[in-house]
């Protein structure tokens, strides 16, 4: 049986790529050995089928175009690749949907601070405390919210108090 | 969700607003200025008193009885915070007044040389305290003591 090593032999010296030292070899070897003499004949009765129905590929451009392609690929292929940023332009839609829903807390929360902090001019009408020094005297207070101001009215419990009419505090010429 | 969404622009300056005005509330003023006013309130005209501002004897007619208001003294202080001023309103009357801090003052009422009341309240610009009391013959007299700005009571200070 013959190796696959002197089946390669044989089909290159078919092919004709042996060099002149080993083709007189293999001629020599043929000379004497049957079972390569036929293995030789089936090969070339095996070419010979193939040689003529084989279908010849032919490529739409030439070959120095077709290898000029291919050389760009390699080229393009060893170039370092661009740094792709993760970071996406944000659109304008998308911030608005961020912004509205938290400016509309913080409005809200500013404004409760406003309302807490600065109370307003109420606060003035709802404080404060009085002591009358004499007995036979009152008082009466009244915190006006629509006129905003407080007014304090001091009145004789007495009638004979010298605070209220006989001794006014505003001495007034009435000419 | 990422909890740095949470700290957004807006959520920021409320934060900032809020320290800020909290700030500002929360630090004394130096002085209280205020305006202190003795009217005669009365129904009869009076070619010789000077009429009170219009605006305010309207708001004071919405409660008192009397048409007409007239000035018989007015001036304008500043107390530092924690002290007592005096002001003389007339040979009969007197204010002692004490800036508390915080906008409150403490007043006492002299009358006739005889303490008449003490008041603590909080002054508010554009909210006075009237003190008031029968008059002679069917007339009042009223002691207003207003809250004023700074920028006025120096405005106020330099017509004297």
């Amino acid at each position: 049986m013959m190796n696959q090593e002197a089946q390669l032999k044989l089909q290159a010296y078919l092919d004709g790529e042996l060099p002149a030292g080993e083709r007189a070899a293999v001629e020599a070897w043929l000379a004497c050995d049957a079972e390569a003499q036929l293995l030789l004949a089936e090969l070339q009765n095996t070419g010979r089928a193939l040689d003529g129905h084989g279908a010849d590929v032919k490529l739409p451009e030439t070959r120095e175009f077709f290898w000029s392609k291919i050389e760009r690929e390699i080229e393009r292929q060893e170039q370092p690749e661009p740094v792709i940023s993760r970071h996406q332009p944000v659109s304008v839609f998308w911030w608005l949907r961020q912004w509205v829903p938290f400016s509309g807390v913080a409005a809200l929360v500013v404004l409760l601070m406003i309302l807490v902090v600065h109370p307003g001019q109420s606060n003035a009408g709802q404080f404060g405390e009085m002591e009358i020094a004499a007995d036979s005297m009152g008082a009466d207070v009244f915190r006006d919210q629509e006129q905003k101001m407080t007014m304090v009215w001091f009145y004789d419990r007495s009638g004979d108090s010298q605070f209220t009419e006989s001794s006014p505090l505003a001495t007034v010429n009435h000419q | 969700m990422k909890l740095s969404c949470f700290f957004h622009v807006p959520f920021w300056m409320a934060v900032c607003v809020m320290l800020t005005t909290g700030r500002v509330n929360a630090a004394p003023a130096d002085a209280l200025h205020m305006e202190v006013q003795l009217i005669w309130a009365t129904n009869e005209t009076s070619t010789k008193h000077k009429p009170i501002d219009a605006d305010f004897a309207k708001r004071l007619g919405k409660t008192y009885r009397w048409k007409n208001y007239y000035e018989i003294s007015q001036q304008a202080v500043s107390i530092p915070n924690g002290a007592v001023n005096t002001i003389k309103m007339s040979d009969q009357c007197k204010l002692d007044v004490k800036y508390l801090g915080g906008d409150r003052v403490e007043i006492v009422l002299t009358g006739e040389g005889k303490p008449v009341s003490k008041h603590v309240e909080k002054l508010a610009l554009d909210w006075p305290l009237v003190l008031s009391g029968n008059a002679k013959n069917e007339t009042a007299w009223l002691v207003v003591i207003k809250k004023v700005a700074a920028d006025k009571a120096a405005k106020s200070e330099k017509a004297k």
